[in-house]
């Protein structure tokens, strides 16, 4: 489905991110053992956390992945499924780098079936 | 932001498991444009598996209303503090989603009448989708509320003949499950038909089932099981939980005087069989009995919902059905007594006008990890209101009439609740017929559709294949009617 790249075993993704999702699993692991620290909080630090650019972002989620760390990986792919809730298929195209290899009729009928609504 | 030539890309496995299953469901079926493997990978069982796993039990709002769809208002329901981050904003079915129903008209000249259709619930939601039926017609629709897409359901068999000036009596009742083995979703109906018993009503009962986007032919199919002795509630909607759907119903009495004793009748999705629950305590006493109750499904239990007075006093029991089978066991999860309750909570239970004719109330979901319980009114709902059991707090979460003003008062006719669900609801029957069918029922149809519009309820009573013709083109293809100047 996509163009073929690296693995998500990449050592090379990981290096980059591990330091910065490491200290994250540090810090809320800490919290956690200490006195429950106010759910704002954490709330914000997350919402703080997750402003990256999207190469950044797409580590993360390769890092929090091969490591293994559940509360990372739902975050960033949260975040990610948030940014591209509203995406034409076009741009979500670019965004995973997926090539188009429908025809054009065969497209046409796809989009036709999603088109029920209410209105 | 353009991709940099460094941007990572992700492993297939975690954009479908990730990234696509927690998209709500329209996005995320708008990816099947995605490309070719995308589009199977996104309508396989296993997406929608994972997609539920995700936004399964996470309630949201729907209306149904009576009015055309308002932009307006849904813009005034945007605004900040209108929308709860619980549950979302409420999307609006109304009255203009559905065909208008063409009366027949025997007396020449004046034409059919076109009346609009009022969607009623029939059942509550089953894993996102919820079943509809047009009043006053007999026709029933499947519908997802998180993808827009709705279905007619084929017509079933025929059930006893109302009763002279009876026009509102339904002898069917119908109920939505999800068979986990399959994983597909049934429709079930058992209906009343024959020659009437000694109590005025039709006294043979049949079964059949449905399957929802199966891969065998889109019609009934009869089931041997059937519920004996009773006789289903065919007005309150049936609820889907545990993998069984409940109704309420009578147990038929010898005597057509007596009280009929209040059950509850499940049936089993997977195995197709029927079987009595027994009833909480202290739920349905003869005292009871001409009281309103309801069935609902929160956090994926049956929910009995005996509302109504003793005498003076008024309260709510919330009973909850845990397990299923013979191991099943009744918990009163929470109970509201208008006594015993803070002055908030009897404003709520006394209407919006604080009259002494008191609202029925229905539950809607729990949420927030089993601390609270939505609460709104049964006919014509005005607000949604959330409610603590242990604590007795109540407040209200979201007010519906927000968006009136005094030239557009939307009707509100029921609330339900839904779920993001990817659940497809397979291709249209009637489409399909007429498409695949002789020559000569093509050519039939083309006729029909020529013919003027008032003689359209007429050929609807010619015979089964006319009706279900002209019905499928009133369903589909209404702008070629419109456009021949019928």
């Amino acid at each position: 489905m996509t163009a073929p790249t690296m693995t998500s075993r990449s050592p090379t993704s990981t290096q980059r991110s591990s330091p910065r999702s490491l200290s994250t699993a540090r810090s809320t692991s800490s919290t956690s053992t200490a006195a429950a620290a106010p759910a704002e909080d954490l709330k914000s630090f997350d919402a703080e956390f997750v402003k990256v650019d999207r190469a950044t972002l797409f580590d993360l989620i390769l890092a929090a992945n091969y490591l293994n760390i559940k509360g990372l990986l739902d975050l960033t792919c949260q975040t990610v499924a948030d940014m591209i809730k509203d995406n034409t298929p076009e741009e979500i195209r670019k965004i995973f780098n997926i090539k188009n290899d429908f025809t054009p009729e065969e497209e046409a009928e796809v989009r036709k079936e999603n088109q029920w609504a209410f209105e | 932001m353009a991709p940099t030539p460094r941007c990572p890309v992700l492993p297939d496995e975690i954009m479908e498991d990730e990234i696509f299953a927690r998209l709500p469901a329209k996005s995320a079926l708008g990816c099947r444009c995605l490309s070719r493997a995308w589009a199977a990978a996104l309508s396989s069982d296993d997406f929608a598996d994972r997609h539920h796993s995700i936004h399964g039990g996470r309630p949201k709002i729907l209306r149904l209303q009576d009015y055309p769809y308002d932009h307006d208002q849904e813009a005034k329901l945007h605004d900040a503090g209108r929308a709860p981050p619980t549950i979302g904003i409420p999307i609006a079915i109304t009255t203009g989603c559905f065909p208008r129903f063409i009366t027949a008209s025997w007396d020449p000249p004046p034409p059919a009448e076109s009346c609009p259709t009022h969607p009623c619930l029939v059942t509550v939601q089953c894993r996102g989708l919820l079943l509809l039926e047009l009043i006053p017609t007999e026709i029933h629709v499947l519908c997802n509320p998180s993808t827009g897409q709705k279905k007619a359901l084929p017509e079933g068999r025929t059930t006893g003949r109302r009763r002279p000036g009876d026009a509102v009596h339904r002898y069917a009742s119908l109920g939505l499950g999800y068979d986990a083995r399959v994983r597909r979703h049934k429709v079930v109906r058992v209906y009343y038909y024959g020659e009437p018993d000694g109590g005025g009503r039709p006294a043979s009962v049949g079964c059949e089932v449905y399957v929802v986007n199966g891969a065998a032919a889109e019609s009934w199919r009869t089931v041997r099981s059937r519920p004996v002795d009773c006789w289903l509630e065919p007005y309150t909607p049936s609820a889907f939980a545990q993998g069984h759907v409940y109704w309420l119903a009578h147990r038929k009495h010898e005597s057509p005087r007596t009280l009929e004793e209040m059950i509850i009748v499940s049936f089993s999705v997977s195995e197709e069989t029927f079987a009595i629950v027994p009833s909480p305590p202290s739920g349905m006493d003869g005292e009871a009995l001409n009281k309103r109750f309801c069935l609902a499904e929160l956090a994926g239990n049956l929910c009995f919902f005996p509302g109504g007075s003793r005498g003076h006093e008024h309260r709510y029991d919330v009973w909850i059905l845990r397990g299923y089978g013979s191991s099943a066991v009744w918990d009163l999860h929470c109970r509201i007594d208008e006594c015993t309750a803070s002055p908030e909570v009897n404003w709520f239970m006394r209407g919006r006008y604080n009259n002494f004719n008191r609202v029925e109330v229905i539950p809607l979901a729990i949420i927030g990890n089993g601390r609270h319980i939505l609460l709104t009114q049964d006919d014509c709902p005005e607000d949604i209101w959330v409610y603590n059991p242990s604590t007795g707090d109540i407040e209200m979460l979201l007010d519906l009439k927000s968006g009136d003003t005094d030239n557009v008062k939307n009707v509100l006719l029921q609330i339900a609740v839904y779920e993001e669900s990817v659940a497809c609801l397979g291709r249209q029957p009637c489409r399909n017929i007429i498409l695949t069918s002789s020559p000569s029922t093509q050519a039939l149809s083309l006729v029909l559709r020529l013919l003027p519009k008032r003689t359209l309820g007429m050929l609807m009573r010619v015979c089964r294949s006319w009706r279900t013709l002209v019905a499928a083109d009133i369903y589909h293809a209404r702008p070629a009617l419109e456009l021949r100047g019928v």
